[in-house]
């Protein structure tokens, strides 16, 4: 569904990837892997067209999607839970989940009203606040939408940056257990970037790690957790993160 | 007999604070959607009422089709402003943006000047009505009219940005850019509109100033200025600020230049910008916008 090939990016004279290549199979998820300035978010801003690639392509579903604009990209239905959140701070809770419905063009009223209940069924935290601005959210609520408003696009590829950060360890879990069920019962395929990798590795079928912009390790999920060179860099070791 | 007076003052205040209004919030909605301080906002009052003028006495159309007329027209100027101003150097930083809004200024009023010629005009009224009459006092109908249509013009502007897709997605691209690149809202287009739309606002100021004052090339500068203080007085940014901040402007003004001295009434509206930007930096409604970033 996504085949990256040989990308490389740049921050003016910074080379933030060096050659990436990657593959996401339909109805997968993928974990990205890797620790502080790997470059993650870089290969998601650059599937996105957040960020032009110099060389290498990107490939979606057979069409070459390297340079396109972030809109039209967002229209052939890759949705993107960014780094950060990025809510829309002074739109309400219901409104920046109506945001999430613009990639998919006009749609009928009733079609939005029973996305938003599938929206708050998921997360009912959603539906009492959802008159609320954003930027009165916590952050575990600005997560929480930050990601209901991402399957309101009903993406065919869900790019999840890092959804994980910050959040108290409940809360972590509860992340966790709506990504295994948006893939399981829609059959989105995901990308899922995490530092937190063993959480990420128990959802994921495959992973890759990236450090300094390069592909380090790439193998199954349980490859990985078995893997000795994982453990002592990026399982730490088996001891439980924070 | 001071009561009517003060009555009087009220009603001229609230008519100037109306047309701040919407000077500021076109300043303002600019400034949120696109990071650019816009220094031509007041050519932009000033050149709708030299069409009116021209529309109006020289061609002698009547006044329910030159407003309308003039509103389209200059919606189409925003449009090529926002193409030749702004939207070549969208990637730049600040300043360019800034002086080239300053060229446009400059090329307007002299514009101006070459077309309609360099005398003062007189726009008419819209209506034959010289004096109302409301419980004793006086007031220029013209005040009313100010404060209706800015009213109306407010309700249906929040309106529009509270409850259509169109006015959400405006708000969405003026509050985070690359967010709103990702949801797959053009971010292009939507500042194109906010930059028509912020046109529009300061076109009805000058049709609505153009027959209270002289219409010259210079209107433009005082009336813009005076919209950056209203927008400043409220909190540079906010929306809601920007209104209170200017209507705030204009009815203290006016109580001042009676009262006070009417030599300074301009001198005034900085005084007070000054006193609040030591007082209380943030403006009115500052405290919003901190917490928004
Ligand atoms: N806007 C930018 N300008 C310049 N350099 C940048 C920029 N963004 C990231 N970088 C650099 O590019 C490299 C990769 O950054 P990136 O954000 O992709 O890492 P990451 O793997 O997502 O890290 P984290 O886990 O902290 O989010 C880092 O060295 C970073 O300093
Ligand atoms: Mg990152």
């Amino acid at each position: 569904m996504l085949r990256i090939e040989s990308l490389s990016t740049f921050y003016g004279a910074v080379q933030a990837l060096k050659g990436v290549s990657l593959e996401v199979r339909q109805g997968a998820v993928v974990s990205l892997l890797g620790s502080n300035g790997a470059g993650k978010s870089t290969l998601i801003r650059s599937i996105t067209g957040l960020v032009a690639p110099r060389a290498g392509s990107i490939v979606f579903k057979s069409e070459n999607i390297t340079g396109k604009s972030t809109e039209s990209i967002s229209r052939r239905g890759i949705a993107c839970v960014p780094e950060g959140r990025h809510i829309f701070p002074g739109l309400n809770v219901e409104d920046n989940l109506l945001m999430g419905t613009v990639s998919r063009g006009k749609l009928p009223q009733s079609e939005v009203a029973e996305n938003l209940k599938e929206i708050y069924r998921i997360f009912p935290i959603l539906q009492e606040f959802k008159k609320k601005p954003g930027w009165q959210l916590s952050g575990g609520q600005q997560q929480m939408l930050a990601i209901g408003r991402g399957l309101m696009a009903r993406p065919q590829l869900l790019l999840l940056d890092e959804p994980s950060l910050g959040l108290a360890p409940v809360l972590v879990q509860e992340v966790f257990r709506v990504i295994r069920s948006i893939n399981e019962q829609s059959g989105t395929t995901i990308l899922l970037v995490e530092q937190n990798a063993r959480m990420a590795l128990s959802v994921a079928s495959r992973a890759y790690v990236l450090a300094t912009g390069q592909v380090v390790m790439e193998n199954s999920a349980e490859k990985l957790l078995a893997d000795k060179e994982m453990h002592r860099h990026y399982l730490g070791g088996g001891k439980k993160e924070g | 007999m001071d009561m009517t007076i003060n009555v009087q003052l009220l009603f001229s205040g609230l008519a100037m604070g109306s047309i701040y209004a919407l000077i500021a919030l076109g300043i303002v909605i600019i400034y949120r959607a696109a990071d650019v301080v816009n220094f031509a906002q007041g050519e932009l009052v000033m050149l709708p009422a030299f069409i009116a003028v021209f529309l109006l006495d020289t061609m002698g159309l009547p006044a329910v089709a030159v407003y309308p007329l003039v509103i389209i027209c200059m919606g189409l100027v925003g449009f090529i402003f926002e193409k030749v101003a702004y939207y070549p150097l969208r990637n730049r930083s600040f300043l360019p943006v800034i002086i080239s809004t300053i060229g446009v200024s400059i090329f307007l009023k002299n514009g101006a000047q070459y077309v309609f010629g360099a005398l003062p005009q007189v726009m008419p009224r819209p209506t034959d009505v010289e004096v109302l009459v409301l419980g004793g006092v006086i007031i220029d109908p013209q005040y009313i009219i100010i404060i209706v249509s800015t009213s109306l013009l407010l309700v249906a502007q929040h309106f529009f940005f509270e409850r259509t897709m169109l006015g959400k997605m405006m708000q969405a691209t003026a509050q985070d850019k690359d967010a709103a690149r990702l949801m797959g809202i053009p971010i292009a287009r939507m500042i194109a509109i906010t930059f028509i739309f912020s046109t529009i606002l300061a076109s009805v100021a000058g049709l609505l100033v153009g027959p209270l004052f002289y219409v010259t090339k210079e209107m433009g500068g005082m009336a813009g200025l005076k919209g950056f203080c209203g927008a400043i007085i409220g909190g540079f940014g906010s929306v809601t600020g920007a209104i209170l901040g200017s209507v705030f402007l204009g009815v203290i003004e006016v109580y001042l230049a009676f009262y006070v001295s009417s030599a300074y009434r301009d001198a005034f509206a900085f005084i007070i910008m000054i006193l609040v930007l030591l007082f209380r930096p943030q403006g009115i409604l500052g405290e919003r916008i901190a917490q928004k970033a």
